[in-house]
C-alpha cells in the first residue's frame, strides 16, 4: 500500500450537552478544525468518510446524508461507516484505505455523536438479541462488568487497580483542553466510594456520555512530506471481528484484538511492542479495560502485567510507556468519535502537538478501539514523519 | 493500480419473497454459503468481509454484530458500510487496490418482512423541516417522478411502457418476485404500485478476488475497471429533482478511472431505479439516454434483470444490479452497474465492469 499520513486533526470541546450546536454543526466544527490544522479547505478534499454510532442516538438514520451540506461534502464521494464503538477508528481506517488505494489523494474522515439527545443505554440495549437478550440487557456496563470480573479473578487484579486507572486518566485529562471530565480532586478513595453501577464497576470507573466530534485529514506520504511539517505516518491498521455468544467465548481474552494487534504490528515491522511503542491510546470505556487491552496487545505481560505496570507507575504520563495521556475514554466518550480520538491523540503525540499532555520524544504510537458486544477491535500504529522526524 | 483491479468471481442472491423461516443471520448464512460454493473457496480462504445493513431495518443497534459469524467474518478483517451494498463493494475494492485484501466478501442484507421500508425511509429525513412532512421512499419517489414527468412532458402511457417492459424482463429473472399485474392502485404522484419496486427480503453476496488470486483459483469474472461515487446535499427542495447530479458525477469518476473516452458505450447497463420514471431519469443522468430515454430503456441492453421493479431489498438492490451485470456480461463486453441510496437519489455509485475477451 502506498504511504498514508495524517496531516490534520480536529477535536471539538466535548461536554455533556453541546446546546450551542445541532449535530451537523457539531461535526462541521470538527471538520473545520482538522482542515485548519492541515492548512486545507474542503476544495482540497477528494472524498469524505463519515462515522457515527447507532442512529438511535440522534434519531436520524443515514445522518451523513443530513450532514453532507454542513460539511461542505455535497457533490463529493461520501460514505458512512457504522461499527458501533469502533466506528471512529473504522472510519479512520476506511480513510487510510481510500488514500492507500491510489484512488483518492486527500481524504477527510469525520466522526461524532450527540449523546445528550437520547437515552444512551436504552439505545445500546437494543444491541442485545431481541428474543433472548433484551429482558436482562442493561447497556454496556453489564457486559464490561462480566469481562472485568473475569480479569480480576484470573490475574489477581483488585478494585484498587481499577481505581488507579480511573485516577490516572482523570488527572491526565486536566492537561487536555478538549477532555470533558475535569475532576482535579479525584483520589483512589473517591473512586472506591462512588456508587456501584454493575459490580465491580463504580460510577468513577465509568466513562461519561459526551457530545463531541473528531476529524482527521489523511493524505499521501509524498504530499505530507512536501509540506515540511510534522505528520503521523500510518504504519499499520487492522479491524477484526469475532463472534458474540459462541460456546467457549472468553470475554476477558479478546481474540479479535490479539489478531488485530498481530496484523498491525506485522505491517509496521514491530517485533516487541512493549519496548518499541512510546505511547498508547486505548479505548477504556471502563477502567479495567485499559489493563486487559494493554496485555492483549503486548504492552504488558499477560496474566496481570497490565496492573503490575500500572502499580509501578510505568503507564503514567512520565512513565516508561504512558497509556491514555489524553485522559482516555474515561474522560470523554462521544461513542461516535471516541475511537477516532484515540487515533487523533496518537497522531498528535508523534507529531509533537499534544501540548501539556505530550509524551516527550514520542515517535511510535498505537491507537485502539472496541465496539459492539466487545467483539469488534481496531488497531492503528503511527510513527513520526516530517520535520525533525 | 491497473494490475490490482478486483474481479467479481461469484455472486449469490437469496430472497426476495418474505422469509419467515429464516432470521436475517440465517438468510445471510445461506447466501454467503452459496456464493462461496460458486467461487470454489471456503470461509477460511476469505481475508476480508465488508457488509452493508441498516440498524433501523434490522431493529437492532449495531446489527452487524450478530451477522459477522454468518458472513464468514470470524477473526477476519471486517467492516460495515451503512449504505447501499454498492458502497460496501466500493470500500472492498479500495482495500483490494491498496493491496490489503486478496479475497473478499461483500454482503448486503435486509428484511422488509421484519421492518416496513417506508418507516425506515422516514427515519432518514432531516428532523426539523423534513420530518414533519411525513416523507417516505415512495412519496419521495412520487415527488421526484412528478418533477421529471413535468419537465419532460411525459404522459402515463410513457410510464406504463417502462413498467411493462421492466416487469416482462423481471418475469424472466429467476431471482425476481412474481408480481400481480392486475392489482395496481395509485401510490404517490404519477406512480402506481407496479411502477414502484416490491417490498423484499433479501441478501446479496459478491466474492471479490485480486487478479493474482483469481489466477491461482483458476476463476474468471467481471473486472471492476472503474468506479465512482458521489452524494448530493440533503436539501432536496434546492435541487432540480428531474436530475441526479451525483449519479452523473459518479459516472464521470468511474469512466475516468477506467480510462474511457467521453460518452462511452456499454454492452449492458444495470441501474438501481426507485421507480419506472426513475429508470428514464437515471438513464439521462448516466448519459445513456441518447436523447430519447424511453427508447433507450426499451433497448435490451438496459436492465435485462428487470431491475428493482422485480425485487428490491433495502441496501441490497444496488449490489444486486452489480451481481446481475457481472453475471450477464459476455467475454469482451463492458457493463455499467449502478446503485443508489437516500431519498431523491441522493447517493449514487457506479461501476464499470469489463470481461476479458475469449
Amino acid at each position: 500500500m502506498r504511504e498514508v499520513a495524517i496531516t490534520g486533526v480536529g477535536q471539538t470541546i466535548c461536554t455533556t450537552r453541546r446546546a450551542d450546536v445541532n449535530f451537523p454543526e457539531l461535526v462541521r466544527e470538527a471538520a473545520q478544525l482538522a482542515l485548519a490544522s492541515a492548512d486545507l479547505t474542503m476544495a482540497d478534499v477528494d472524498a469524505v468518510v463519515f462515522g457515527s454510532s447507532p442512529e438511535l442516538f440522534e434519531g436520524v438514520n443515514h445522518p451523513e446524508k443530513w450532514c453532507a451540506t454542513a460539511l461542505g461534502a455535497a457533490g463529493k464521494p461520501l460514505m458512512r461507516i457504522h461499527t458501533g464503538g469502533t466506528v471512529g477508528a473504522s472510519t479512520g481506517i476506511a480513510a487510510v484505505y481510500h488514500v492507500g488505494s491510489g484512488v483518492f489523494d486527500t481524504v477527510l474522515a469525520v466522526t461524532g455523536d450527540k449523546l445528550s439527545e437520547s437515552p444512551v443505554q436504552l439505545g445500546l440495549s437494543t444491541v442485545y438479541d431481541p428474543v433472548i437478550g433484551r429482558q436482562f440487557a442493561c447497556g454496556a456496563p453489564a457486559a464490561v462488568a462480566l469481562q472485568s470480573r473475569l480479569y480480576m479473578h484470573r490475574t489477581g487484579c483488585s478494585e484498587r487497580h481499577g481505581a488507579m486507572v480511573a485516577v490516572k486518566n482523570r488527572l491526565n485529562a486536566l492537561r487536555n483542553p478538549v477532555a470533558q471530565l475535569r475532576i482535579p480532586e479525584i483520589t483512589i478513595e473517591m473512586v472506591l466510594e462512588s456508587p456501584m453501577i454493575a459490580s465491580p464497576l463504580r460510577l468513577l470507573d465509568a466513562c461519561p456520555a459526551s457530545d463531541g466530534a473528531c476529524a482527521m485529514v489523511l493524505t499521501t506520504g509524498a504530499r505530507a512530506r512536501d509540506r515540511g511539517r510534522p505528520a503521523a505516518r500510518v504504519d499499520g491498521v487492522s479491524a477484526v471481528a469475532e463472534g458474540v455468544n459462541y460456546p467457549g467465548r472468553d470475554w476477558a481474552r479478546p481474540l479479535a484484538l490479539e489478531a488485530a494487534a498481530k496484523r498491525a504490528y506485522a505491517q509496521a515491522g514491530i517485533g516487541d511492542p512493549a519496548t518499541e511503542i512510546d505511547v498508547a491510546e486505548l479505548y477504556e470505556a471502563f477502567s479495567y479495560q485499559e489493563l486487559i487491552w494493554s496485555e492483549a496487545i503486548g504492552l504488558a505481560a499477560p496474566d496481570g502485567g497490565g496492573w503490575r505496570r500500572l502499580e509501578n507507575g510505568e503507564t503514567q504520563l512520565g512513565g516508561a510507556l504512558p497509556i491514555n495521556p489524553s485522559g482516555g475514554v474515561l474522560s470523554t466518550n462521544t461513542i461516535g468519535a471516541t475511537a477516532m480520538m484515540r487515533q487523533a491523540e496518537a497522531a498528535l503525540q508523534v507529531m509533537g502537538q499534544a501540548g501539556e499532555h505530550q509524551v516527550d520524544g514520542a515517535r511510535r504510537a498505537v491507537a485502539h478501539g472496541w465496539g459492539g458486544a466487545i467483539q469488534f477491535h481496531t488497531m492503528m500504529v503511527l510513527s513520526a514523519m516530517g520535520a525533525g522526524a | 493500480m491497473r494490475d490490482r483491479l478486483p474481479i467479481i468471481i461469484a455472486s449469490a442472491q437469496t430472497g426476495y419473497a418474505p422469509l419467515p423461516e429464516l432470521d436475517q443471520a440465517g438468510m445471510v448464512y445461506r447466501t454467503v454459503k452459496a456464493a462461496l460454493g460458486r467461487a470454489g473457496v471456503g470461509a477460511a480462504d476469505i481475508d476480508t468481509v465488508i457488509s452493508s445493513s441498516d440498524d433501523v431495518m434490522d431493529g437492532r443497534s449495531i446489527s452487524s454484530v450478530f451477522l459477522v459469524e454468518a458472513m464468514a467474518g470470524f477473526l477476519k478483517e471486517e467492516s460495515k458500510v451503512e449504505e447501499d451494498g454498492t458502497l460496501a463493494l466500493f470500500y472492498a475494492a479500495l482495500r483490494m487496490l491498496a493491496g490489503a485484501s486478496e479475497l473478499a466478501l461483500v454482503v448486503a442484507s435486509s428484511k422488509a418482512s421484519e421492518c416496513d421500508p417506508a418507516w425506515y425511509a422516514h427515519t432518514t429525513t432531516e428532523p426539523f423541516f423534513h420530518r414533519p412532512l411525513g416523507l417516505d421512499d415512495r412519496i419521495a419517489a412520487g415527488i421526484q417522478a412528478q418533477a421529471y414527468v413535468d419537465a419532460r412532458g411525459l404522459d402515463l402511457a410513457a410510464i406504463d411502457a417502462v413498467t411493462t417492459v421492466g416487469l416482462d424482463r423481471a418475469a424472466a429473472n429467476p431471482h425476481a418476485l412474481r408480481r400481480d399485474r392486475e392489482v395496481n392502485p395509485p401510490v404517490a404522484g404519477p406512480l402506481r404500485t407496479l411502477d414502484l419496486p416490491p417490498r423484499s427480503d433479501g441478501c446479496c453476496c459478491l466474492v471479490l478476488a485480486s487478479p493474482e488470486r483469481a489466477r491461482t483459483l483458476g476463476r474468471d469474472g467481471a473486472r471492476i475497471a472503474g468506479m465512482g461515487t458521489a452524494t448530493d446535499g440533503g436539501r432536496f427542495e434546492e435541487r432540480d429533482l428531474a436530475t441526479a447530479p451525483s449519479a452523473t458525477a459518479a459516472l464521470q469518476s468511474a469512466c475516468a478511472m477506467a480510462g474511457l473516452a467521453p460518452e462511452p458505450e456499454f454492452d449492458l447497463i444495470e441501474q438501481h431505479a426507485p421507480s419506472s420514471v426513475h429508470e428514464l431519469l437515471l438513464l439521462e443522468a448516466l448519459g445513456q439516454a441518447g436523447g430519447d430515454p424511453s427508447a433507450a430503456f426499451a433497448d435490451r441492453r438496459v436492465n435485462p434483470s428487470g431491475g428493482a421493479l422485480g425485487a428490491d431489498a433495502v441496501f441490497v438492490g444496488g449490489l444486486a444490479r452489480v451481481a446481475e451485470c457481472a453475471a450477464r456480461l459476455g467475454s469482451g463486453q463492458r457493463g455499467l452497474a449502478h446503485g443508489r441510496s437516500g431519498l431523491f437519489c441522493q447517493t449514487n455509485t457506479v461501476f464499470v465492469l469489463e470481461r476479458a475477451g475469449a
